[in-house]
């Protein structure tokens, strides 16, 4: 069966996976010497760059495919433009020209029966110039040759790593030269450990830790030595608005001042233990996995099938009368969504099992199990394999359990039996979010598993597409194309990992069903083969397992938690022809040698036989008190251009605003009952500020536009008209708002100066809600607050203005839409003198007009 | 990273100083607008207006089509038309559900103003890529979408310039698109500051706002001061960047009243509502470009049926919105393009879908297009011809050409006049100018 293109190919023509391709081509010299000398040279060539991935042979490897009678063999022109345009994998540079010439003419006469022929090269005449001598300079230089020759391609010329190969920048290796050695001597290059041993690891580790450590991680300690951070106090509340939706309380506050770092650190793990908490790990994981697709109605009950899960809809075999309204409609409806939604965030639901239960990270890809609530494992049919906690009041009494209680569960397909899990990969939501063909064979899978947890985009591998992209005539263009064949061996591989599941998300092990495709690669990663023996049927745990060991695991993590804690995306890959010392690759480099701290720190902090590493609350807290969450200014004489991206200032998502408005004003945003910023209907406001659906819509607006400054306005406006009364409303140490006023405090006297002793009060009251709102602990004395106060007394005077010459504002109260007339606990009737709606010195929409100004505050609607 | 954003970046927030727009209205150009409608997942202009037939393949694969080549419509000069794909769709009972189970009537109704572009080499069949290809011209990731260009060199003090409904509206940081989800609660937005926006209220009535508009009028007045101050003050050029955009936004008038005041009173839903949206924005002159879409066109299975449901709702969207612009009075200030991700197979597999191809093809109608024209073209299997690059016609002479999303957009920055702005020249293209649009 021919098969053509899919749906990852194209990407060959991007061309800057790595970006930062510094190392001088090899070039041989140019266009000298007969084909016979030019092959000789293509074949010192070919072993030092071609060998590793394509075989001695030319016979190919899982690497890297065959070259013998390769599509592009048929002349040295067709094959040179591809190997310079291509070759090799990740750093297409390397060798151009006269290069790629030779090592054609080698590939030609020794792979293939027929002789170079006479054809120019195609590509413009090499440079006459001779090659840059390595610069040396308290570099290795023989280290240098052999990195390019035998580690670049997969690694990348600077060190910061391809789909073959991680970054070298602060590897998990890097510590020591003595450990970086032995590491080489040992597994590389993959698969021939023995070409690089000795003096040769000797020399490679050497310029490794000069060229991409000593250097890097120093300029990036200094870079990020120049931010100033905000003080613990600032850091605490914005930690704790961002993770848990909530203000740190008094005594935290207190404790903070007293013990400081100590108590901060308590304080942060106090509230990574908040449902809060795990509440925003799912939306910070959905945001990548988007398994929020399927809440609501049956929309993850439906993805299974009745034969798998005859028990899917159990809730329909109750008998409830689910026509009229009622008890049993509600009950119907209730045990339907906590089943569904259950299930629908079953993948988030295992990460944050994995947190509550302080269990490694790597169980969310390694574990052999899923995680369901009650209701969800009965639509699975294995409620029976636990024992579920009950609720001492629930809501409805024939089914007390806790629908917050997830455990780890196994499935069982009744003709396949038990499901060889692995964690995330192989929940039957997941598979089927990230779905698959019969033609696409697993492929879309393995780019999201590349993409999701090894910080891998197969779609910018390096490489150019073919000029007839509609090639269906090779016999098998994936794997003999090398057009196609430079992608599909990164991600086939893999793909056909997925093989033992259906497009459906069933478990359907080939071994039993028919096989898999032979025209493509068989399973392995990064090179190799997987082993049959025992992971035949469960091939993905095998996967899993390669992943977890893998730097890139940790590393994605990290980036995960980063972009939604800082709400920032990482920088990215410089452009090739940007130079070393420019402030973007600076701030670049700066940036990934901190994620690459966090990601080995992630895989060593805590006791690995114990199972308390890889504990991701370890990270978080590392990322919070990092220089990119507290940075509030930069030291004087910093490099200003290198720090744009130093920083974590962000529009506050529309749930982050929900929560944040909640937390400061003790009220939602809400119309007929509804959250208006979490609302995914027609009339809601989510998708217009800047959410998400995770079905269309699955990237967030980051930046404000009109629509979002006039729903600003919108939340500040009403939102102030409700908050006052209902603040006032409370006795003074309850108040979110006015602890320190009365409602009949005015500020200006009955001559229209500042009455000192209210002008007291008000200060306070300012310091109190510059803190509460913007999160600034300003002195009574700051400019700021004084402008606020002399706002207000501007404002007033206004509006006394306004109620003396008559109209709507003469009657001297509150708009009726502000006012407060009913207990807003009960909703009942306030008797009048409870009731607050008079405002005759018109000092509580001084008030109203105050928090106007502070909700739609930069500070306010951003974080 | 992208050098030019990372610079321009850089130099918008120098910290020596910022230059801040702020202040009255600026709306959009009034004269020129683009509509940019997206068949999501891939379409088959096989099965619409590069019809093939059910003429069996030599290479045994069987049929481009099921429908047969006598069914193949045929309007103007040479613009010819695929039959509606799944015939027993449209008499089933299903009718109800879809809004048209004929070609004919756009085919007829636009055929004087129709460019079709046919055989478009998108030189990748992946989603994403092909998206961000299809509208802005490259596969590179940091490509903004040509909406996005034409808005910030049009528009660029315009809150709302760049509307998007889905599709590819990445902008580079260049502009801020802005996401539409339905026009009903346009009118809260439009008087944020008013407790009453309902139709019937009283605008002249103070008493419909929150607050005395001029107690709003100080506090924005006070806020803005601040932000000025905020932006002044701070050292860290991230901060700066977030404040100067906000202090843009909040500082300009979005003019929502006047769009709502141009929309229907009873929108309509789908490819219509959103038609409806973006010609309202444009007669109200606050926006310069829109992006409309309509999705389910990946049918990997059982793809008659579903292409059918499909381009049922894209077809009669896009004809809606060709009789909106006409009515409106702007056939000569709109443009408007229809495209893919890519296209799909020329045959059909295991599933009777189609799966996804690099070739496809694009409508074209509206100001500046030449229409009642076919460009390019594609042969029995459905591959790409090349074409003479002065007449488009396919060509196999020395000169000829693949066509490329390149080549198409550097004839559609001619069109709206940005192919030398400053910005739009930093984003380069590959493939060069050709005369497709006229």
């Amino acid at each position: 069966m021919l098969v053509v293109l899919f749906a990852l190919l194209p990407a060959c023509g991007g061309g800057d996976y790595d970006g930062n391709d510094e190392a001088t081509p090899i070039e041989s010299a140019p266009g000298s010497g007969s084909d016979s000398e030019s092959s000789t040279r293509g074949r010192s060539i070919y072993v030092a760059q071609c060998q590793v991935c394509h075989g001695s042979s030319g016979n190919g490897s899982a690497a890297g495919p065959s070259l013998i009678d390769c599509p592009s063999c048929s002349s040295t022109n067709s094959l040179s433009t591809l190997i310079s345009n291509t070759m090799p994998t990740g750093n297409s540079q390397q060798c151009e020209g006269q290069c790629a010439v030779d090592v054609s003419n080698y590939i030609l006469t020794a792979f293939n029966d027929g002789t170079p022929d006479d054809e120019p090269p195609s590509e413009e005449p090499p440079d006459p110039e001779p090659p840059e001598p390595p610069s040396g300079g308290g570099i290795n230089v023989d280290g240098q040759s052999a990195y390019t020759n035998q580690c670049a391609s997969c690694h990348g010329s600077n060190g910061t790593g391809t789909p073959q190969g991680p970054s070298l920048i602060a590897c998990g290796s890097c510590q020591s030269l003595a450990v970086l050695s032995e590491r080489i001597a040992n597994t590389m290059p993959l698969g021939n450990s023995a070409q690089c041993t000795g003096d040769c690891a000797g020399n490679i580790a050497e310029y490794i830790l000069q060229a991409f450590n000593d250097q890097v991680i120093g300029d990036a300690a200094q870079l990020l030595d120049e931010i100033l951070l905000s003080d613990l106090k600032t850091t605490l509340r914005k930690a704790s608005l961002n993770l848990a939706g909530r203000l740190p309380v008094a005594n935290e506050l207190s404790d903070l001042e007293f013990r400081g770092e100590e108590a901060f650190d308590e304080i942060l793990g106090n509230i990574m233990r908040e449902s809060a908490f795990y509440a925003r790990m799912m939306e910070i994981w959905n945001d990548f996995l988007l398994q929020n697709k399927y809440l609501g109605g049956e929309n993850a009950i439906s993805l299974l099938r009745n034969n798998d899960f005859p028990q899917r809809r159990w809730f329909d075999e109750l008998g409830l009368n689910r026509d009229d309204p009622g008890e049993e409609r509600d009950l119907y409806f209730w045990l339907r969504e906590q089943a569904n939604d259950a299930m629908a965030q079953e993948a988030l639901r295992l990460i944050t099992y994995i947190l509550k239960n302080d269990r490694p990270i790597t169980e969310m890809l390694t574990g052999n199990f899923i995680v369901a609530n009650y209701y969800s494992a009965r639509s699975y049919g294995v409620e029976g394999q636990r024992s579920w906690k009950t609720l001492s009041n629930p809501t409805f009494p024939d089914y007390p359990y806790d629908p917050e209680d997830f455990q780890p569960i196994r499935l069982y397909d009744p003709q396949y039996g038990a499901f060889p899990h692995a964690g995330v990969m192989t929940s039957i939501m997941f598979l089927n979010r990230f779905p698959t063909t019969p033609t696409n064979r697993n492929r879309h899978r393995s780019r999201i598993t590349y993409k999701l947890f090894l910080d891998t985009d197969v779609l910018l591998l390096d490489g150019t597409r073919p000029v007839d992209a509609e090639d269906i005539n090779s016999p098998n263009p994936v794997l003999d194309n090398p057009n196609c064949s430079i992608c599909h061996s990164v991600v086939d591989p893999v793909a056909s990992i997925y093989q033992n599941w259906s497009d459906l998300g069933q478990f359907r092990p080939t071994s039993q069903t028919g096989g898999w495709h032979t025209d493509m690669e068989q399973r392995g990663f990064k090179g190799e083969p997987m082993p049959l023996a025992g992971n035949a049927d469960s091939s993905v745990r095998w996967l899993a397992e390669q992943i977890v060991a893998d730097p890139r695991f940790t590393k994605s993590l990290v980036k995960t938690l980063y972009t939604g804690i800082t709400g920032q995306a990482p920088i990215p890959v410089p452009e090739a022809d940007v130079p070393e010392d420019a402030p973007q690759r600076r701030a670049y480099l700066a940036q990934d040698a901190y994620f690459q701290q966090l990601a080995n720190n992630l895989a060593t902090e805590g006791n690995s036989a114990a199972g308390t590493n890889y504990n991701l609350r370890n990270t978080i807290r590392a990322i919070v008190k990092g220089p990119y969450f507290r940075a509030t200014s930069l030291q004087s004489g910093a490099d200003t251009a290198a720090h744009a991206y130093s920083g974590s200032d962000r529009l506050l998502t529309p749930e982050m605003l929900h929560r944040k408005l909640v937390a400061t004003l003790g009220l939602p945003w809400q119309r007929s009952n509804r959250d208006r910023l979490l609302d995914l209907t027609g009339n809601g406001l989510h998708i217009l500020y800047g959410g998400m659906d995770s079905d269309s819509i699955i990237t967030r607006i980051t930046e404000p536009n009109g629509l979002i400054a006039s729903t600003q306005k919108r939340m500040a406006s009403q939102m102030a008209c409700e908050a006052v009364a209902r603040d006032f409303f409370l006795f003074p140490n309850e108040r979110a708002l006015f602890p320190y006023m009365h409602p009949d405090d005015s500020l200006l006297d009955n001559n229209g100066n500042i009455d000192p002793d209210v002008n007291t009060l008000v200060i306070s009251n300012l310091q109190h809600l510059h803190w509460a709102l913007l999160g600034v602990d300003a002195r009574a004395d700051d400019p700021e607050i004084l402008e606020l106060r002399n706002l207000m007394a501007a404002i007033q005077a206004r509006g006394l203005e306004l109620i003396d010459e008559g109209g709507h504002y003469l009657r001297g109260r509150l708009h009726f839409a502000c006012d407060l007339t009913n207990d807003p606990e009960t909703g009942e009737a306030l008797p009048d003198e409870e009731r607050i709606v008079e405002d005759a010195n018109y000092m509580l929409r001084t008030w109203q007009a105050l928090l106007v100004y502070y909700l739609s505050d930069y500070r306010f609607v951003y974080e | 990273m992208n050098r030019r954003h990372f610079l321009q970046l850089l130099g918008s927030v120098g910290m020596t100083a910022v230059t801040l727009r702020h202040g009255p209205l600026q709306a959009a150009d009034p004269n020129r607008h683009y509509i940019f409608v997206h068949a999501g997942g891939g379409w088959d202009p096989t099965s619409l207006c590069d019809p093939k037939g059910n003429t069996p393949r030599a290479d045994n694969r069987g049929p481009v089509n099921h429908y047969a080549v006598n069914d193949i419509g045929e309007v103007g000069n040479g613009i010819r038309y695929a039959p509606f794909p799944d015939p027993d769709l449209a008499t089933s009972t299903l009718r109800d559900d879809m809004a048209i189970t004929s070609f004919d009537a756009f085919f007829n109704d636009l055929a004087s103003d129709l460019l079709v572009i046919n055989g478009i080499d998108m030189q990748t069949n992946n989603h994403d890529t092909g998206t961000r290809t299809m509208w802005s011209g490259s596969d590179v990731q940091t490509q903004p979408a040509l909406g996005a260009l034409i808005a910030q060199a049009d528009a660029p003090d315009s809150p709302l310039a760049f509307l998007t409904n889905g599709g590819y509206d990445y902008s580079d940081g260049l502009i801020a698109p802005t996401r539409v989800s339905g026009s009903g609660i346009f009118r809260e937005l439009a008087y944020p500051e008013r407790y009453n926006t309902a139709p019937d209220a009283n605008l002249d009535d103070d008493a419909t706002y929150y607050l005395h508009p001029d107690i709003h009028q100080m506090v924005d007045s006070a806020r803005t001061r601040r932000l000025q101050k905020l932006i002044t003050d701070t050292r860290l050029p991230q901060r700066r960047v977030a404040m100067s955009r906000l202090y843009t936004v909040q500082g300009s008038d979005s003019n929502l009243h006047r769009l709502i005041d141009a929309l229907p009173a009873s929108p309509s839903g789908g490819l219509r509502g959103q038609a409806e949206v973006a010609i309202a924005a444009f007669q109200s002159q606050v926006a310069s470009c829109a992006n409309l879409t309509v999705g389910g066109f990946d049918t990997h299975g059982d793809h008659d049926r579903n292409q059918s449901f499909s381009l049922a709702s894209l077809i009669d969207g896009v004809h809606y919105l060709w009789s909106l612009i006409n009515s409106a009075g702007l056939s000569d200030r709109v443009t408007v393009l229809v495209g893919s991700d890519f296209g799909r197979t020329p045959y059909y597999n295991g599933g009777n879908g189609k799966d996804h191809w690099n070739v496809t093809s694009m409508l074209a109608f509206g100001a500046g297009v030449s229409g009642n024209r076919v460009v390019g073209g594609t042969n029995a299997h459905y591959e790409a011809l090349t074409v003479d690059p002065a007449t488009l016609m396919p060509s196999t002479t020395g000169g000829a050409v693949r066509l490329t999303c390149g080549h198409i957009h550097h004839a559609l920055r001619r069109l709206a006049g940005i192919e030398n702005d400053a910005v739009a020249r930093q984003y380069a293209l590959e493939g060069g100018y050709l005369p497709i649009f006229g």
